[in-house]
Protein backbone atom coordinates (compact mmCIF):
# COMPACT_ATOMS: atom_id res chain seq x y z
CA UNK A 1 0.00 0.00 0.00
CA UNK A 2 2.77 2.29 0.51
CA UNK A 3 4.33 1.54 -2.93
CA UNK A 4 1.08 2.37 -4.36
CA UNK A 5 1.15 6.09 -2.36
CA UNK A 6 4.45 6.48 -3.06
CA UNK A 7 3.88 5.99 -6.87
CA UNK A 8 0.46 8.29 -6.45
CA UNK A 9 2.73 10.99 -4.87
CA UNK A 10 5.35 10.58 -7.41
CA UNK A 11 8.39 13.11 -7.07
CA UNK A 12 7.92 15.75 -4.36
CA UNK A 13 9.13 19.21 -5.30
CA UNK A 14 12.23 20.97 -3.59
CA UNK A 15 11.34 21.28 0.36
CA UNK A 16 10.46 24.75 1.84
CA UNK A 17 10.73 23.54 5.38
CA UNK A 18 14.14 24.82 6.85
CA UNK A 19 15.55 22.58 9.62
CA UNK A 20 17.32 25.89 11.10
CA UNK A 21 14.26 28.43 11.31
CA UNK A 22 12.45 25.63 12.95
CA UNK A 23 15.45 24.98 15.86
CA UNK A 24 15.27 28.87 16.28
CA UNK A 25 11.26 28.50 16.88
CA UNK A 26 11.72 25.35 18.64
CA UNK A 27 14.08 27.44 21.19
CA UNK A 28 12.17 30.71 20.86
CA UNK A 29 8.88 28.60 21.92
CA UNK A 30 10.91 26.33 24.75
CA UNK A 31 11.59 29.77 26.61
CA UNK A 32 8.04 31.35 26.23
CA UNK A 33 6.38 28.35 27.40
CA UNK A 34 8.69 28.69 30.25
CA UNK A 35 8.65 31.97 30.65
CA UNK A 36 4.83 32.34 30.31
CA UNK A 37 4.18 29.42 33.07
CA UNK A 38 5.93 31.14 35.57
CA UNK A 39 4.89 34.62 35.24
CA UNK A 40 1.61 35.08 32.71
CA UNK A 41 2.24 39.15 34.12
CA UNK A 42 5.57 40.38 32.92
CA UNK A 43 8.37 39.82 30.32
CA UNK A 44 11.44 37.48 31.55
CA UNK A 45 12.38 39.69 33.94
CA UNK A 46 9.93 39.93 36.77
CA UNK A 47 10.10 41.40 40.28
CA UNK A 48 11.21 38.41 42.35
CA UNK A 49 13.25 36.22 41.00
CA UNK A 50 14.41 32.49 41.84
CA UNK A 51 16.31 29.84 40.44
CA UNK A 52 15.98 26.31 41.39
CA UNK A 53 18.35 25.04 42.57
CA UNK A 54 18.88 21.35 42.91
CA UNK A 55 19.81 19.68 46.04
CA UNK A 56 22.19 16.97 46.93
CA UNK A 57 20.97 13.32 47.16
CA UNK A 58 20.38 9.99 45.14
CA UNK A 59 17.47 10.04 42.99
CA UNK A 60 17.33 6.34 42.27
CA UNK A 61 16.67 4.67 45.24
CA UNK A 62 14.91 1.40 44.92
CA UNK A 63 12.63 0.93 47.23
CA UNK A 64 8.85 1.56 47.01
CA UNK A 65 7.85 5.26 47.09
CA UNK A 66 6.66 6.11 50.57
CA UNK A 67 6.88 9.33 52.50
CA UNK A 68 10.25 9.28 54.78
CA UNK A 69 9.12 12.30 56.40
CA UNK A 70 5.52 13.16 56.71
CA UNK A 71 5.00 16.47 55.52
CA UNK A 72 3.73 18.75 58.66
CA UNK A 73 2.96 21.97 59.51
CA UNK A 74 5.96 23.30 59.27
CA UNK A 75 5.91 24.27 55.27
CA UNK A 76 8.19 21.21 54.23
CA UNK A 77 6.88 18.60 52.04
CA UNK A 78 7.15 14.84 52.29
CA UNK A 79 10.19 12.90 50.49
CA UNK A 80 9.94 9.95 48.89
CA UNK A 81 12.05 7.29 48.65
CA UNK A 82 11.58 6.47 45.17
CA UNK A 83 13.34 6.59 41.51
CA UNK A 84 12.41 9.44 38.98
CA UNK A 85 10.41 7.01 37.17
CA UNK A 86 8.09 6.23 40.66
CA UNK A 87 8.36 9.90 41.17
CA UNK A 88 6.75 10.69 37.30
CA UNK A 89 3.84 8.13 37.86
CA UNK A 90 3.50 9.58 41.14
CA UNK A 91 3.12 13.11 40.09
CA UNK A 92 0.92 11.72 37.38
CA UNK A 93 -1.51 9.83 39.52
CA UNK A 94 -2.07 12.95 41.70
CA UNK A 95 -2.59 15.03 39.29
CA UNK A 96 -5.24 13.23 37.82
CA UNK A 97 -6.82 12.21 40.87
CA UNK A 98 -6.78 16.17 41.72
CA UNK A 99 -8.16 17.00 38.08
CA UNK A 100 -10.42 14.27 38.50
CA UNK A 101 -12.10 14.84 42.27
CA UNK A 102 -12.47 18.79 41.05
CA UNK A 103 -14.24 17.41 37.64
CA UNK A 104 -15.53 14.77 37.84
CA UNK A 105 -15.74 13.12 34.09
CA UNK A 106 -13.22 15.25 33.06
CA UNK A 107 -11.02 14.41 29.57
CA UNK A 108 -7.57 14.09 30.17
CA UNK A 109 -5.01 14.76 27.50
CA UNK A 110 -1.42 15.61 26.96
CA UNK A 111 -0.65 18.63 24.85
CA UNK A 112 1.70 18.31 23.14
CA UNK A 113 0.86 14.58 21.60
CA UNK A 114 -2.73 14.24 22.23
CA UNK A 115 -2.49 10.91 23.38
CA UNK A 116 -4.81 10.42 26.56
CA UNK A 117 -3.74 10.83 30.29
CA UNK A 118 -1.69 13.34 32.10
CA UNK A 119 2.20 12.54 31.16
CA UNK A 120 4.89 14.11 33.16
CA UNK A 121 8.82 15.03 31.71
CA UNK A 122 11.48 15.28 34.08
CA UNK A 123 14.26 17.05 32.91
CA UNK A 124 17.76 15.71 33.01
CA UNK A 125 19.12 16.44 36.21
CA UNK A 126 15.77 15.79 37.73
CA UNK A 127 14.89 19.26 39.21
CA UNK A 128 11.74 19.90 37.35
CA UNK A 129 8.95 17.58 36.54
CA UNK A 130 6.41 18.99 34.59
CA UNK A 131 3.33 18.41 31.89
CA UNK A 132 1.04 20.29 29.85
CA UNK A 133 -2.44 18.45 30.20
CA UNK A 134 -5.92 19.41 28.55
CA UNK A 135 -8.89 19.40 30.02
CA UNK A 136 -12.28 18.97 28.44
CA UNK A 137 -15.30 19.01 30.03
CA UNK A 138 -18.99 19.20 29.04
CA UNK A 139 -18.78 22.81 29.38
CA UNK A 140 -15.33 23.18 27.86
CA UNK A 141 -11.50 23.21 27.47
CA UNK A 142 -8.76 24.23 29.18
CA UNK A 143 -5.18 23.71 29.69
CA UNK A 144 -3.21 22.82 32.51
CA UNK A 145 0.42 23.37 33.12
CA UNK A 146 2.26 21.85 36.43
CA UNK A 147 5.60 22.07 37.26
CA UNK A 148 7.14 20.60 40.50
CA UNK A 149 10.68 21.82 41.16
CA UNK A 150 13.16 20.26 43.60
CA UNK A 151 13.79 23.48 45.41
CA UNK A 152 16.84 24.99 47.10
CA UNK A 153 17.11 28.16 49.57
CA UNK A 154 19.76 29.46 47.35
CA UNK A 155 18.77 31.97 44.61
CA UNK A 156 21.22 31.18 41.73
CA UNK A 157 19.57 33.78 39.36
CA UNK A 158 18.66 37.63 39.44
CA UNK A 159 16.85 40.14 37.84
CA UNK A 160 20.07 42.19 36.51
CA UNK A 161 21.50 38.81 35.03
CA UNK A 162 21.09 38.82 31.29
CA UNK A 163 19.26 36.17 30.25
CA UNK A 164 20.97 33.10 28.24
CA UNK A 165 21.43 32.80 24.66
CA UNK A 166 21.24 29.15 25.43
CA UNK A 167 20.37 26.36 27.14
CA UNK A 168 18.12 25.62 30.54
CA UNK A 169 16.39 29.38 31.73
CA UNK A 170 16.11 30.43 35.07
CA UNK A 171 12.34 30.01 36.36
CA UNK A 172 10.90 33.61 37.75
CA UNK A 173 8.78 32.62 40.86
CA UNK A 174 6.39 34.53 42.72
CA UNK A 175 6.82 33.84 46.55
CA UNK A 176 4.58 36.72 48.15
CA UNK A 177 2.39 39.27 46.72
CA UNK A 178 4.27 41.69 47.40
CA UNK A 179 6.62 40.34 45.00
CA UNK A 180 4.14 40.00 42.11
CA UNK A 181 3.98 42.72 39.40
CA UNK A 182 0.52 43.56 39.56
CA UNK A 183 0.44 47.42 38.18
CA UNK A 184 1.99 46.52 35.09
CA UNK A 185 0.14 47.40 31.66
CA UNK A 186 -0.44 43.78 29.99
CA UNK A 187 -1.63 43.09 26.02
CA UNK A 188 -2.71 39.73 25.40
CA UNK A 189 -3.66 39.28 21.56
CA UNK A 190 -4.80 42.97 21.65
CA UNK A 191 -7.03 42.70 24.86
CA UNK A 192 -6.14 44.08 27.85
CA UNK A 193 -5.64 42.12 31.46
CA UNK A 194 -5.70 42.99 34.91
CA UNK A 195 -3.92 40.51 37.71
CA UNK A 196 -4.93 39.96 41.36
CA UNK A 197 -3.25 38.20 43.51
CA UNK A 198 -4.17 36.70 47.01
CA UNK A 199 -1.43 35.12 49.12
CA UNK A 200 -2.14 32.53 52.07
CA UNK A 201 -0.66 29.99 54.30
CA UNK A 202 -1.99 26.04 53.35
CA UNK A 203 -2.82 23.32 55.93
CA UNK A 204 0.92 21.94 55.93
CA UNK A 205 2.37 25.60 56.62
CA UNK A 206 3.19 25.77 52.99
CA UNK A 207 2.83 29.43 51.16
CA UNK A 208 0.23 29.43 48.76
CA UNK A 209 -0.04 32.47 46.56
CA UNK A 210 -2.42 32.97 43.39
CA UNK A 211 -2.47 35.43 40.88
CA UNK A 212 -5.45 35.56 38.87
CA UNK A 213 -5.48 36.87 35.39
CA UNK A 214 -8.91 39.22 34.21
CA UNK A 215 -9.41 39.98 30.63
CA UNK A 216 -11.00 43.82 31.09
CA UNK A 217 -11.85 44.08 27.40
CA UNK A 218 -13.81 40.72 26.75
CA UNK A 219 -17.10 40.13 27.32
CA UNK A 220 -18.26 39.38 30.34
CA UNK A 221 -14.32 40.43 31.55
CA UNK A 222 -13.57 36.63 32.86
CA UNK A 223 -10.36 35.25 33.89
CA UNK A 224 -8.52 33.76 31.38
CA UNK A 225 -5.21 32.73 33.40
CA UNK A 226 -4.73 31.77 37.16
CA UNK A 227 -1.79 30.27 38.43
CA UNK A 228 -1.03 29.27 42.16
CA UNK A 229 2.35 29.15 43.44
CA UNK A 230 3.44 26.81 46.10
CA UNK A 231 6.47 26.92 48.08
CA UNK A 232 7.17 24.53 50.25
CA UNK A 233 10.93 24.69 52.13
CA UNK A 234 12.41 21.97 50.68
CA UNK A 235 10.24 21.75 47.26
CA UNK A 236 8.07 24.09 45.01
CA UNK A 237 5.00 23.68 42.66
CA UNK A 238 3.19 25.85 39.86
CA UNK A 239 0.26 25.06 38.73
CA UNK A 240 -1.60 26.69 36.06
CA UNK A 241 -4.89 27.23 34.24
CA UNK A 242 -5.53 28.81 31.29
CA UNK A 243 -8.30 29.25 28.98
CA UNK A 244 -8.43 27.10 25.67
CA UNK A 245 -10.00 29.38 22.95
CA UNK A 246 -12.90 26.52 21.15
CA UNK A 247 -11.19 26.03 17.78
CA UNK A 248 -12.92 26.43 14.77
CA UNK A 249 -15.50 28.38 16.02
CA UNK A 250 -15.99 32.33 14.84
CA UNK A 251 -15.21 34.11 16.51
CA UNK A 252 -12.47 32.44 17.72
CA UNK A 253 -10.09 35.11 19.24
CA UNK A 254 -12.32 36.47 21.85
CA UNK A 255 -11.80 34.30 25.07
CA UNK A 256 -15.25 34.52 26.96
CA UNK A 257 -15.74 31.48 29.10
CA UNK A 258 -14.59 31.21 32.30
CA UNK A 259 -11.81 28.95 33.99
CA UNK A 260 -12.87 25.34 34.19
CA UNK A 261 -11.12 25.06 38.07
CA UNK A 262 -11.90 27.97 40.48
CA UNK A 263 -9.87 29.44 42.30
CA UNK A 264 -10.35 27.22 45.64
CA UNK A 265 -10.08 23.76 43.29
CA UNK A 266 -6.58 24.83 41.79
CA UNK A 267 -5.45 25.72 45.35
CA UNK A 268 -6.56 21.99 46.36
CA UNK A 269 -4.49 21.24 43.44
CA UNK A 270 -1.62 22.70 43.96
CA UNK A 271 -1.17 22.50 47.63
CA UNK A 272 -1.43 18.81 47.63
CA UNK A 273 1.88 17.27 49.25
CA UNK A 274 1.94 14.32 46.46
CA UNK A 275 2.87 16.84 43.84
CA UNK A 276 6.19 17.52 45.61
CA UNK A 277 9.17 16.60 44.63
CA UNK A 278 11.53 17.08 47.13
CA UNK A 279 14.67 16.42 49.01
CA UNK B 1 17.77 21.47 24.51
CA UNK B 2 22.18 20.49 25.31
CA UNK B 3 24.08 20.70 22.34
CA UNK B 4 24.42 16.74 21.46
CA UNK B 5 20.47 16.68 21.87
CA UNK B 6 19.77 18.98 19.02
CA UNK B 7 22.66 17.09 16.97
CA UNK B 8 20.17 13.91 17.34
CA UNK B 9 17.39 16.20 16.55
CA UNK B 10 18.87 17.29 13.50
CA UNK B 11 19.67 13.74 12.80
CA UNK B 12 16.20 12.41 12.94
CA UNK B 13 14.75 14.97 10.84
CA UNK B 14 17.23 14.64 8.24
CA UNK B 15 16.26 11.07 7.90
CA UNK B 16 12.43 11.67 8.29
CA UNK B 17 12.19 14.71 6.39
CA UNK B 18 11.28 13.13 2.79
CA UNK B 19 8.84 10.88 4.48
CA UNK B 20 7.02 13.08 6.89
CA UNK B 21 6.33 15.53 4.10
CA UNK B 22 5.22 12.68 2.01
CA UNK B 23 2.65 11.98 4.71
CA UNK B 24 1.68 15.67 5.30
CA UNK B 25 0.75 15.31 1.79
CA UNK B 26 -1.17 12.59 1.53
CA UNK B 27 -3.52 14.60 4.31
CA UNK B 28 -3.85 17.85 2.92
CA UNK B 29 -2.44 17.53 -1.06
CA UNK B 30 -0.39 20.61 -1.46
CA UNK B 31 2.74 20.53 -1.11
CA UNK B 32 2.84 24.42 0.58
CA UNK B 33 0.45 23.40 3.48
CA UNK B 34 2.45 19.84 3.70
CA UNK B 35 5.62 21.78 4.52
CA UNK B 36 3.94 23.90 7.13
CA UNK B 37 2.07 21.13 8.49
CA UNK B 38 5.96 19.67 8.93
CA UNK B 39 7.48 22.66 9.80
CA UNK B 40 4.66 22.87 12.89
CA UNK B 41 5.24 19.16 13.39
CA UNK B 42 9.10 19.66 13.97
CA UNK B 43 8.80 22.69 15.91
CA UNK B 44 6.33 21.03 18.38
CA UNK B 45 8.76 18.01 18.56
CA UNK B 46 12.16 20.22 19.22
CA UNK B 47 10.06 21.50 21.99
CA UNK B 48 9.54 18.20 23.36
CA UNK B 49 12.31 15.93 22.31
CA UNK B 50 13.21 14.76 25.49
CA UNK B 51 10.10 13.45 26.09
CA UNK B 52 9.46 12.46 22.24
CA UNK B 53 13.49 10.35 23.20
CA UNK B 54 11.60 8.60 26.00
CA UNK B 55 8.31 7.08 23.75
CA UNK B 56 8.42 4.04 23.03
CA UNK B 57 8.47 4.75 19.51
CA UNK B 58 9.69 7.80 18.37
CA UNK B 59 7.97 7.40 14.63
CA UNK B 60 4.65 6.95 15.78
CA UNK B 61 5.32 9.72 18.29
CA UNK B 62 5.74 12.34 15.69
CA UNK B 63 2.99 10.90 13.19
CA UNK B 64 0.64 11.87 16.20
CA UNK B 65 1.85 15.07 16.18
CA UNK B 66 2.03 15.50 12.52
CA UNK B 67 -1.93 14.37 12.16
CA UNK B 68 -2.96 16.24 15.40
CA UNK B 69 -1.00 19.36 13.40
CA UNK B 70 -3.49 18.56 10.22
CA UNK B 71 -6.64 17.81 12.04
CA UNK B 72 -6.35 21.17 14.01
CA UNK B 73 -5.04 23.01 10.69
CA UNK B 74 -8.40 22.62 9.09
CA UNK B 75 -10.72 23.24 11.85
CA UNK B 76 -8.68 26.90 11.80
CA UNK B 77 -11.52 29.40 10.44
CA UNK B 78 -8.61 31.21 8.73
CA UNK B 79 -7.18 27.83 6.55
CA UNK B 80 -8.51 29.01 3.69
CA UNK B 81 -6.72 31.89 3.17
CA UNK B 82 -2.95 33.00 4.54
CA UNK B 83 -0.67 35.94 4.01
CA UNK B 84 2.91 34.96 1.76
CA UNK B 85 5.82 37.26 1.55
CA UNK B 86 6.00 36.91 -1.75
CA UNK B 87 3.73 35.67 -4.01
CA UNK B 88 4.29 32.77 -5.99
CA UNK B 89 5.23 32.78 -9.47
CA UNK B 90 3.03 30.25 -10.17
CA UNK B 91 -0.07 29.02 -8.27
CA UNK B 92 -0.94 25.21 -7.86
CA UNK B 93 -4.41 24.29 -9.33
CA UNK B 94 -6.25 21.79 -7.82
CA UNK B 95 -6.54 18.61 -9.07
CA UNK B 96 -10.23 17.66 -9.46
CA UNK B 97 -11.34 14.06 -8.90
CA UNK B 98 -11.34 11.49 -11.39
CA UNK B 99 -11.52 7.85 -11.74
CA UNK B 100 -8.49 6.19 -11.45
CA UNK B 101 -7.04 9.20 -8.89
CA UNK B 102 -6.02 7.72 -6.12
CA UNK B 103 -5.16 10.97 -4.01
CA UNK B 104 -8.02 12.92 -4.89
CA UNK B 105 -10.32 9.87 -3.51
CA UNK B 106 -8.15 10.06 -0.70
CA UNK B 107 -8.93 13.45 -0.46
CA UNK B 108 -12.27 13.11 -0.43
CA UNK B 109 -12.57 10.69 2.47
CA UNK B 110 -13.55 12.44 5.87
CA UNK B 111 -10.66 13.54 7.51
CA UNK B 112 -10.56 10.68 10.19
CA UNK B 113 -10.33 8.29 8.01
CA UNK B 114 -8.65 9.46 6.01
CA UNK B 115 -5.49 9.96 8.77
CA UNK B 116 -6.82 6.15 10.15
CA UNK B 117 -5.88 4.85 6.44
CA UNK B 118 -2.67 6.94 6.18
CA UNK B 119 -1.35 6.11 9.69
CA UNK B 120 -2.22 2.53 9.15
CA UNK B 121 -0.95 1.70 6.20
CA UNK B 122 1.95 4.35 4.82
CA UNK B 123 2.83 4.98 8.40
CA UNK B 124 2.82 1.30 9.33
CA UNK B 125 1.07 1.68 12.75
CA UNK B 126 -0.82 -0.89 14.40
CA UNK B 127 -4.34 -0.56 15.46
CA UNK B 128 -3.72 0.41 18.60
CA UNK B 129 -1.24 3.02 17.94
CA UNK B 130 -3.57 4.59 15.68
CA UNK B 131 -6.58 4.73 18.06
CA UNK B 132 -4.34 6.30 20.51
CA UNK B 133 -3.47 8.89 18.12
CA UNK B 134 -6.86 9.22 17.29
CA UNK B 135 -8.37 8.96 20.55
CA UNK B 136 -10.81 6.58 19.53
CA UNK B 137 -11.55 3.13 20.35
CA UNK B 138 -9.50 0.14 17.92
CA UNK B 139 -12.93 -1.16 16.58
CA UNK B 140 -13.20 2.98 15.14
CA UNK B 141 -9.88 2.41 13.74
CA UNK B 142 -10.77 -1.22 12.35
CA UNK B 143 -14.10 0.16 10.51
CA UNK B 144 -13.20 3.25 9.36
CA UNK B 145 -9.89 2.06 7.62
CA UNK B 146 -12.29 -0.93 5.76
CA UNK B 147 -14.06 1.78 4.34
CA UNK B 148 -11.18 4.04 3.65
CA UNK B 149 -10.39 1.34 1.74
CA UNK B 150 -13.67 -0.11 0.08
CA UNK B 151 -13.75 3.49 -1.21
CA UNK B 152 -10.27 3.47 -2.75
CA UNK B 153 -10.04 -0.37 -3.78
CA UNK B 154 -11.05 0.24 -6.95
CA UNK B 155 -7.89 3.02 -7.97
CA UNK B 156 -5.61 1.42 -5.72
CA UNK B 157 -5.77 -2.07 -7.95
CA UNK B 158 -5.25 0.10 -11.21
CA UNK B 159 -2.24 1.52 -9.98
CA UNK B 160 -1.28 -1.79 -8.42
CA UNK B 161 -1.88 -3.67 -12.44
CA UNK B 162 -0.01 -0.35 -14.12
CA UNK B 163 3.38 -0.77 -12.13
CA UNK B 164 3.33 -4.61 -12.20
CA UNK B 165 2.65 -4.25 -15.75
CA UNK B 166 5.50 -1.54 -16.37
Amino acid sequence: MRDILDEAIGAPPPSTVDVDRVVAAGRRRTRLRRLAMVSPAVPAVAAVALAVTALGGSPTAPTSPTPLQPGAASGAAPVYDETPEQTRQRLAAALTDGLSTALPGVTLTDGPTGQAGVSITASDDLVLYDSDTVLTTGTGEGELFFASWRAGGQPAYQTSTPLPADGPLPATWIDSCSGAPLHDALIVDGYRMVTECEQSVGAQGQTIVVTSQTCVDCPGQPVVRRDAYVTWTNARVLVAIVNTLKRGEPPATTPTAELLLTKEQLITIASDPELTVAA
Amino acid sequence: MKAHEEAEFRQYVAARMDRLRRTAFLYCRNWHTADDLVGTTLVKLYEHWRRAQQAENLDAYVHGILAHAWLDERRKPWRREHTVEDLPEQVQPVTPPRDGDLLALLAELPPRRRACLVLRFYCDLSVEQTAEILGVSTGTVKSQTARALEALRGPAAELYDRSNNA
